[in-house]
């Protein structure tokens, strides 16, 4: 036994090694950033240690609009990526003829580069000199105003923004719950069928239930994504987020260690750790919800 | 309730253009008396499970009715049917008790028929003491054994009280001792409620242990239908006689010649014993045709086919078939006696016999006598029968 289990340890070093140099470290020393005052990465010095960090950071109104930014943008995207996913795979699963094709259009964005994909949404809703782009010609013919979806207004830019994270994290969505959908035995609908149950009891009491596990890890899978966003606000709306009031909590993590205002690990840190206090609170969270209504 | 079924067809279309299309179940053409509890019985693939799915109405038949009583229930979907059907993997929803399972069917019911969750309550409680789980209630089907499973089924068909009862392999999933058990339980609950029952099986013994009546199919044609006993002492043709009793009948390949039946030169049965094919009629592989008469002695020569019953044979120093022994396993109260013969169609001859009547074990060779109804002659072409012993 004793001899096992040095084996076991000495099977795990490699693996454990690189946790280790490129986890557990770095982990670690982002806690310790976070705690540092001022810390300075040329003389590698600070000027002390406390949560000096995390108070100027929670005053900061770039910081606030952040998280604000990142909440909506959690709060809005995956209820309704999820629900659309369910809604289009059960749809999928009812087609027989064309399916294919659908599951491909569908999958399309799944493999369409991010920034590819931010150039055809300026194309649908920037204006420029010489177009209103493609949405305001539509609601034109409506006899609506025009509306700049990305230097306007703020609900517009949040409406384009949600609209394009949604549009891309579905396709993965659709793919894994359609084979979820696909793997429930058919004899549980055919033993609902005698029984003359309804379409939508049907739905509702046993297929959601059967494939409720892969619904739950759609959403907490979701949730962390969501509150990680920050590539495709820049595919909108460029790299100076601030400036279009646009940032996400990771956008403003870059810009405090690179951006053009950065230089500031220390603030950068403490913004991180912040992120995952509140991810794994969500987590948590989803977690307990979960006991009651994911059935194994 | 009374299930007519009438010359009920069904033909799944083939895949591709040259793949051509199946027909599952020709001509079906059945009465099953009210009360009764009918077994299905045939090989996989003979159209037993499609037959079901019909009478359930979760397939359509290309072509013919099906009556309950004198109902045409044929375009009518299940819900409507009024019927129980019992999953070969029992179907249980796994998210739901035991109790929620029982009580799903009797949640769809609208309107006047609607139900208040202690009417619920108290009839899933009904059902489930039929069946024997009533403690079991608040489980999960997970923490079920498969025979606990299999009664919460039951126990799901039977809460809305069904017209008829329809079972897909009911034991199938089951150990062996489990299924002795269930099988009698099936039995039971079928005589208690009275529900004419009708369920599917390829194991010829659940059949004939536990059925009124048994419909042995094969390739989507019905071979013949009757008691099981009945079915077992006058199989109308080779397939039948083959697919009933354990250990099987054994079939020799033989002659008739001169009013005689000759298995190689050994002189087996005498024209005098043999009765005629009863002359029913009954579907067969050349459409409806009566049996011929009696073997006359100058009946012509020809090739059949011999089936004799295990039970058929008894040991005799001066019987006219001569085997060569292979050995005894002794069973208790009976002996069987393993032996070959040139003529035999599979591998061993296996013959049941008493204790007190097993061969010297010592000679190379066994001598035979065969009883008379337990021998029976098929034609070598049709595998019709064309001959019964008496």
């Amino acid at each position: 036994m004793e001899t096992n289990n040095k084996k076991a340890w000495l099977y795990l070093l490699p693996a454990g090694i690189f946790l280790a140099v490129f986890m557990v470290y770095p982990l670690i020393d982002v806690l310790i950033y976070s705690m540092e005052e001022s810390y300075n990465f040329a003389s590698q010095t600070s000027r002390g240690t406390g949560l000096y960090n995390f108070n100027y950071i929670l005053h900061d109104p770039y910081f606030l609009q952040a998280v604000r930014n990142t909440a909506l943008c959690v709060a809005i995207t995956v209820p309704i990526s999820t629900g659309l996913s369910l809604l289009i795979a059960f749809g999928l699963s009812s087609i027989k003829a064309l399916r294919n094709l659908f599951q491909t259009i569908y999958f399309l964005p799944y493999v369409t580069n991010t920034l590819a994909v931010g150039l055809v949404f300026m194309i649908l809703f920037k204006k420029t000199a010489y177009t209103d782009g493609m949405v305001n010609l539509l609601i034109h013919f409506f006899h609506g105003p025009s509306v700049d979806f990305i230097d306007g207004p703020y609900w517009a830019k949040m409406f384009v923004l949600c609209f394009y994270v949604i549009w891309i994290v579905m396709p993965f969505k659709i793919l894994i719950l359609t084979s979820a959908l696909a793997s429930v035995d058919v004899s549980y609908y055919n033993a609902a069928k005698v029984d003359g149950t309804k379409g939508w009891r049907i739905f509702l009491r046993i297929t959601l239930p059967m494939i409720s596990p892969t619904v739950f890890y759609l959403i907490i899978t979701g949730f962390i994504g969501a509150f990680k966003e920050y590539s495709d606000a820049v595919a909108l709306f460029g790299t100076d987020l601030n400036a279009a009031k646009m940032n996400t909590i990771v956008g403003y993590i870059y810009d405090m260690l690179y951006g053009d205002s950065g230089g500031y690990p220390s603030y950068a840190a403490a913004a991180a750790i912040l992120l995952f206090a509140i991810i794994l609170t969500i987590t948590v969270i989803n977690l307990l919800v979960s006991r009651k209504h994911v059935y194994y | 309730m009374k299930v007519t079924l009438k010359d009920l067809t069904k033909r799944f279309p083939g895949r591709s253009r040259k793949d051509p299309a199946v027909t599952a179940v020709n001509d079906f053409d059945f009465e099953i008396p009210s009360g009764e509890l009918v077994g299905l019985l045939g090989p996989s693939g003979c159209g037993k499970s499609t037959t079901l799915l019909m009478i359930c109405g979760l397939e359509k038949p290309t072509e013919g009715q099906i009556f309950f009583d004198d109902e045409d229930v044929t375009n009518i979907p299940p819900e409507e049917r009024g019927v129980g059907l019992v999953f070969q993997n029992y179907a249980l929803y796994p998210h739901m008790t035991v109790e929620q399972n029982i009580m799903f069917p009797l949640g769809n019911l609208k309107g006047a028929d609607k139900l208040t969750k202690e009417q619920m309550k108290e009839k899933a409680k009904t059902a489930a003491k039929l069946v024997q789980i009533d403690h079991l209630l608040e489980r999960r089907p997970k923490e079920l054994s498969g025979g606990q499973q299999q009664r919460v089924a039951i126990a799901r068909a039977l809460v809305k009280m069904p017209r008829v009862l329809l079972m897909d392999e009911p034991l199938s999933n089951l150990d062996a001792r489990l299924r002795l058990q269930t099988r009698v339980e099936i039995r039971r609950i079928q005589r208690e409620t009275g529900i004419t029952t009708i369920f599917v099986t390829h194991d010829q013994e659940e059949a004939m242990s536990i059925s009124d009546t048994i419909v042995v199919m094969k390739d989507g044609v019905v071979q013949q239908i009757g008691r099981p006993q009945d079915v077992y002492d006058d199989p109308h043709n080779l397939f039948v006689a083959k697919f009933l009793g354990t250990p099987p009948i054994n079939v020799f390949s033989g002659n008739l010649h001169r009013g005689k039946i000759y298995i190689g030169e050994d002189e087996v049965f005498d024209a005098d014993n043999l009765a005629p094919d009863p002359g029913t009629v009954r579907p067969g592989a050349d459409g409806v045709r009566k049996g011929p008469g009696k073997l006359a002695k100058d009946a012509g020569d020809c090739k059949v086919w011999i089936g004799i019953r295990p039970e058929g044979f008894y040991v005799d120093e001066n019987g006219p078939l001569t085997c060569n022994l292979k050995g005894v396993e002794i069973m208790g109260r009976d002996v069987t006696v393993l032996s070959e013969h040139p003529e035999f169609e599979g591998e061993t001859i296996r013959t049941i016999v008493d204790s007190e009547n097993r061969p010297d074990t010592s000679k190379s060779e066994v001598h035979f006598r065969v009883r008379p109804g337990k021998i029976f002659i098929f034609s070598e072409d049709t595998e019709e029968r064309l001959y019964g012993s008496r």
